[in-house]
């Protein structure tokens, strides 16, 4: 995917640099390219951006490559290097081919719209945590990516104002992202670490040796599940707000748009909840599911040097907070950079809308915590009163504490899910019964088996792999060895050339 | 100043109505069925009976199983003081955005998914599973809600959109206002774990999804749960009867303004719940995998509404 992406991006620049005599952005962005040459240019170069990025269907090589580096290594490849894409395209519809990109509006958002959904359905029913970390990095690329749609599709209708403002969403959305990413992988790691597994359906209860871990994941995966007051939440916010103030009586393609790209958002942001939901208690909370498990290596001390880990996940964990409480100031920066004033800080440091709305993490902070004095005051005194009492079972239900195989698991968390879009995912099931040899009603053996495939694997780059190969096969022939036969190729070429270049 | 106090007082009345509320809509059930029922007032009753209670907790479990509860609580607490029940009037800082309200929704939703999952029973993680994935499909169908109310008034904030429909009548009946509302219906059945989505009155595990979350809980931990996810049921409620009929909320600090408020609040909330609880009768629970069916109905009906809005607008 890397040489695909590399191979694109350099035809593109060629073209682009032909057209502009330059290699330098601003005289690229002072060609005005336009033509057959822009187009084929902004389309290689939006496969190139979207490959480094992750987005759907470029996205294959994430999944595989994030798990298996090292989890410093994956929390820079996830918060920095797939950034770089973004960076691209922002760069790309932005400043080098405006003019050629607005058509392509629907494309740019159709990748990002799809990405976010994909991304996040896949990483919902994964039970491997940095998998699904993975595939959670596709989802807020496309969510990003989608805010650049947004703003692309905004500004084609002339509405430029909410057009800033879905371009400053995507800018925030890549902040966070990189902060909770990073303490997530982090994490990760330090469960690695700790336990030597990574799949969720083997873990649990590490909230009693972990607690730093836990703490720290569970702010990221706040940030990461939109919830206020993290700079997640204010990102998507901002989004949100631009989608519903972008006036859809414009045109149809609008009216259209915006609600479909309201809705799959919606989905998203929903299914990114339970995701983190998932991965947060499965890991942390409930009981041990397998004995390395039950049997952590103690936090931050099994080896010298690791309280370091600890005090990253920390900072990162305070920095996606950070965010969050400074949305105001932040989104105020951005939009200065786009020249655009509609994006102020309010009184108390929240982030203002102008004409829009507010949203004010401080403020809404201290309406919670007006309301939660009484409740606090009220819980002192009856703590007082009645005090708690320790039990080894409060409701059993048929002894369910007496194997940690009854409980549920990350896989058997998402079956619904994987039920619900079955036609979407196509799990691969089988069901094996063995009977018993004396009686055939009595069931001797049950073995359930699924497995859920990325779809766009199996279905395009299997195909595409085939072809190549055959493809391959075929090119082979050219090459036997004879000398005099690569000499008239190297003659053929130099023709060739030559009369390309002679060409007025 | 005058906003604060207001947003207080409708803290008080909604937190005071809705075990009200709560009896009301069991009795009308209870009646319909042919029980006699134990009152209007028992969920008063359950409530002090339940604070007076030890709290258990049980080996294995950790903090979740008593900061989830409070977070519930306060989260519910925050989303009443947000939506418009008595006034339309809110803290300028803090506007009763509607993302922002059921961003505020979605964080009692994951206390209590968690705390489903912080004891490690089979039927609490069944429990959870399933809340947050209908917590999840539903969440589509709000947005688009959402976005449809807002198209008229140019705005996301909850109070302007309701004062926006009580100024104008022909507002309320437009095909795109009507959609939206019936659409958000559908959402507070499936948000606050009405039939046909989850049954609140079930015994049977199996078939729980709120219940079997809140399993572990007891004494004082179970009230909190319990006065949260009621107090839900009222903000949301609440919400709906108010943009469905704009009229009676107070703006200002006016004594006869604000008692017709309330009593204008307390007649609507007690209205809807009574339908609700007699329309429960005559329901049943649909199958789980046949929620998503009655939630994409709903998304279908709120997409309408934006399109609605955006070609007759």
């Amino acid at each position: 995917m890397t040489h695909l992406s590399f191979l694109s991006l350099a035809t593109g620049f060629a073209l682009v640099a032909s057209k502009a005599h330059s290699t330098t952005f601003t005289q690229i962005s002072a060609a005005q390219i336009t033509g057959p040459t822009g187009i084929a240019a902004f389309l290689l170069l939006l496969i190139g951006f979207a490959t480094k990025a992750g987005l759907v269907p470029l996205h294959v090589w994430l999944p595989r490559a994030h798990p298996e580096a090292p989890s410093h290594v994956s929390a820079v490849m996830s918060a920095a290097m797939v950034k770089l894409g973004v960076y691209g395209i922002i760069l790309l519809v932005g400043s080098w081919l405006p003019q050629v990109a607005r058509p392509f509006a629907i494309l740019v958002l159709a990748l990002g719209v799809l990405s976010g959904a994909y991304g996040i359905l896949q990483a919902s029913i994964t039970s491997d945590l940095k998998r699904l970390l993975a595939y959670s990095t596709t989802e807020n690329v496309g969510l990003a990516v989608t805010a650049v749609g947004v703003g692309m599709l905004l500004s084609n209708a002339g509405q430029d104002a909410v057009a800033t403002i879905a371009l400053v969403a995507a800018l925030l959305l890549v902040v966070s992202h990189a902060a909770f990413k990073t303490v997530l992988f982090l994490g990760a790691g330090t469960i690695l670490h700790a336990t030597g597994e990574r799949d969720l359906d083997r873990l649990g209860g590490l909230i009693r040796s972990h607690p730093v871990t836990t703490w720290t994941f569970g702010i990221a995966a706040m940030g990461a599940a939109a919830l206020p007051v993290t700079s997640g939440f204010a990102a998507e916010w901002t989004l949100l707000q631009a989608l519903v103030h972008g006036d859809g009586r414009a045109n149809t393609t609008l009216a259209l748009a915006l609600p479909v790209t309201l809705g799959l958002m919606a989905l998203t942001i929903g299914l990114g909840l339970l995701t983190f939901v998932k991965a947060f208690g499965m890991a942390f909370l409930a009981r041990p599911r397998s004995e390395a498990a039950a049997t952590p290596a103690p936090e931050f001390t099994s080896k010298p040097g690791s309280a370091a880990m600890g005090v990253a996940q920390a900072i990162g964990a305070l920095s996606v907070l950070a965010l969050g409480l400074a949305v105001g100031p932040l989104a105020t920066a951005f939009s200065s950079v786009l020249g655009y004033s509609g994006i102020i800080t309010s009184e108390l440091g929240g982030l203002r809308l102008v004409t829009i709305g507010v949203l004010d993490p401080y403020a809404l902070g201290l309406v919670a915590v007006g309301l939660a004095v009484p409740v606090a005051l009220l819980v002192l005194v009856l703590r007082r009163r009645v005090p708690r009492r320790e039990t080894d079972l409060a409701w059993g239900c048929g002894g369910v504490r007496t194997s940690p195989r009854m409980e549920y698991t990350a896989t058997s968390y998402a079956e619904p899910l994987v039920r619900v879009f079955g036609e979407a995912l196509r799990p691969t099931r089988s069901l094996e019964v063995s009977h018993h040899a004396e009686d055939h009603v009595l069931e001797h053996r049950v073995a359930f088996a699924q497995e859920v495939s990325d779809i766009v694997e199996d279905r395009w780059y299997a195909p595409a792999a085939v072809w190549l190969r055959v493809a391959g096969d075929q090119a082979r022939r050219v090459q036997n060895g004879s000398i005099h036969r690569y000499l008239a190729f190297s003659f053929a070429a130099l023709v060739l050339v030559l009369v390309v270049v002679t060409l007025p | 100043m005058i906003a604060t106090l207001l947003v207080v007082l409708q803290v008080v009345v909604a937190t005071a109505i809705t075990p009200l509320l709560i009896g009301v809509m069991r009795q009308v059930r209870a009646r319909l069925e042919g029980r006699i029922g134990s009152g209007v007032l028992q969920p008063y009753r359950d409530v002090r009976k339940l604070l007076a209670k030890e709290p258990l907790r049980a080996e294995g479990s950790s903090i979740i199983l008593v900061a989830a509860p409070l977070v519930l609580l306060v989260s519910s607490l925050l989303v009443v003081a947000l939506v418009p029940l008595v006034t339309t009037a809110n803290i300028p800082a803090v506007p009763n955005d509607l993302f922002v309200v059921v961003s505020i929704l979605l964080i009692g939703t994951v206390a209590l998914a968690l705390l489903g999952l912080d004891a490690g029973t089979a039927f609490g993680g069944m429990g959870s599973s399933r809340h947050m994935m209908i917590a999840a499909l539903v969440e589509p169908t709000v947005l688009m809600s959402v976005y449809a109310l807002s198209i008229p008034v140019g705005s996301s904030t909850l109070s302007k959109i309701v004062v926006a429909r009580g100024a104008d009548v022909t507002r309320v009946v437009t095909p795109a206002g009507l959609l939206a509302v019936v659409a958000l219906v559908v959402v507070v059945l499936a948000e606050t774990g009405r039939l046909p989505v989850d049954n609140p009155s079930t015994h049977l595990e199996l078939t729980m999804i709120h219940e079997s979350m809140i399993l572990e809980s007891a004494g004082r931990d179970l009230a909190w749960l319990e006065v949260g996810s009621w107090l839900r049921l009222t903000a949301l409620l609440g919400l709906v009867v108010n943009l469905a009929l704009p009229w009676g909320l107070a703006d200002s600090m006016q004594p006869l303004a604000l008692l017709v408020a309330v009593v204008t609040l307390g007649v609507k909330l007690l209205v809807a719940g009574g339908v609700i609880a007699a329309a429960e009768v005559f329901m049943a629970k649909v199958r789980l995998f046949k929620v998503p069916e009655l939630l994409a109905g709903s998304f279908v009906l709120a997409f309408l509404a934006v399109t609605a809005s955006y070609l007759a607008g």
